[in-house]
């Protein structure tokens, strides 16, 4: 898990929506990334304001009451390493 | 002597210039109907294919391919001489017309609206696309398709279409009077020969239209035609993967294709008949 901080989009990063998610492009690199549903609300979210961790959990749990609270944690923590692995997301 | 031939396909502007007999007789045989203009006033491709030195013309016989005084390729034998004018027209456009989003893909058109049809080589796309154009479709490209950054039409580039190996006579025994160039065997595609395109096509060859729908097109043996819609993230994916240019172009291509696919379907199309794949594309676009 990246450093303890607030997340945000990458400002190299243009997105762009899909019907079944988002296409990002790093105009630095080049590189070309997709972020399926549901996890492209996040992305859309961290365009606009930069979140904690602990903000985008409880607020994916808040969205999805009927999911488990620990897995969705799980899955969030999993998504945010992976987005900043491919560099569309960072810490500010 | 070289002679020269100033043919204008869509877009461009071709002037080639050659000694080779093979060469000029196919240029005859399916360029005959283009319009052929020797004062064309801007030539975007000044290509020449030319027999090698003294040593190479009789022994093992080659030929060499220039754009202006550049050979981007290895020499080829001289029976592969006609094929390797229309590779070598492929790379022109491929790495030059920048204007454009090039795509790996066979192109048609009816009513207005365009079906690209990305695909891998061996995939079946140009033989489809040959079996369309004959039965009411107009011909694009069966190799290029070339979507406008300025205006997101796609472009006609009409040229004959390549077909290999078993394709050749597939193509041969469906189609009444099929115009075919002289067959190089052994080249590093197989067996290859060009299908002279339809009149109505080459007479059409300006005018561009609206994309339709993207067709990912896969010959599979016995198959009855299906057409399954697909995603737009997978599709984005398969279509950077069939693209000339999108590393070129960078953010234009990207806000080109996203533009796009936020208002085109996208479909895999597997088939095996001909006529079960014309009801189909048929239907799509009534």
């Amino acid at each position: 898990m990246h450093c303890k901080g607030l997340w945000r989009l990458n400002p190299l990063v243009n997105i762009r929506e899909l019907n079944d998610g988002i296409a990002t492009f790093n105009t630095f690199s080049g590189d070309t990334q997709f972020v399926e549903q549901p996890f492209d609300v996040i992305v859309k979210l961290l365009q606009s304001s930069a979140l904690s961790t602990e903000k985008i959990i409880a607020l994916a749990i808040a969205h999805w009451p009927d999911q488990q609270p620990l897995l969705i944690a799980d899955n969030i923590k999993q998504f945010l390493t992976q987005a900043a692995d491919s560099a569309i997301i960072m810490t500010s | 002597m070289l002679s020269q031939v100033v043919l204008p396909i869509g877009p461009f502007s071709f002037r080639i210039n050659t000694d080779n007999t093979m060469v000029l007789e196919n240029l005859h045989s399916l360029y005959q109907a283009y319009p052929q203009d020797k004062s064309c006033a801007f030539i975007d491709f000044d290509i020449t294919i030319t027999t090698r030195s003294m040593l190479r013309r009789w022994i093992k016989p080659q030929v060499d391919f220039f754009l202006d005084e550049f050979a981007p390729f290895k020499p080829l034998p001289k029976d592969h001489s006609f094929a390797m004018l229309e590779w070598g027209m492929n790379w022109c456009i491929a790495t030059r017309a920048h204007q454009y989003l090039i795509l790996h893909a066979g192109t048609i058109e009816k009513n207005g609206h365009v079906l690209i049809m990305p695909a891998e080589q061996g995939s079946g796309k140009s033989t489809l696309t040959a079996a369309m154009v004959y039965n009411g479709w107009r011909l694009f490209s069966d190799e290029l398709a070339l979507v406008s950054l300025k205006d997101e039409q796609v472009y006609p580039c009409t040229r004959p279409i390549n077909l290999k190996n078993d394709s050749i006579e597939v193509i041969k025994s469906h189609l009444d009077n099929a115009v075919f160039s002289t067959i190089a065997k052994d080249t590093h595609k197989g067996t290859v020969a060009l299908l002279k395109p339809p009149q109505t096509s080459v007479d059409r060859m300006h005018e561009p239209a609206r994309l339709h729908s993207f067709v990912f097109p896969k010959y599979v043996k016995g198959a009855t035609a299906k057409l399954t819609p697909i995603s737009n993230i997978d599709a984005f994916q398969v279509i950077i993967e069939q693209s000339f240019n999108y590393h070129i172009l960078g953010v234009e291509a990207f806000n080109l294709l996203a533009n796009l696919l936020t208002r085109v379907k996208c479909y895999q199309f597997e088939y095996s008949d001909f006529d079960e794949a014309k009801q189909i594309f048929s239907d799509l676009v009534t």
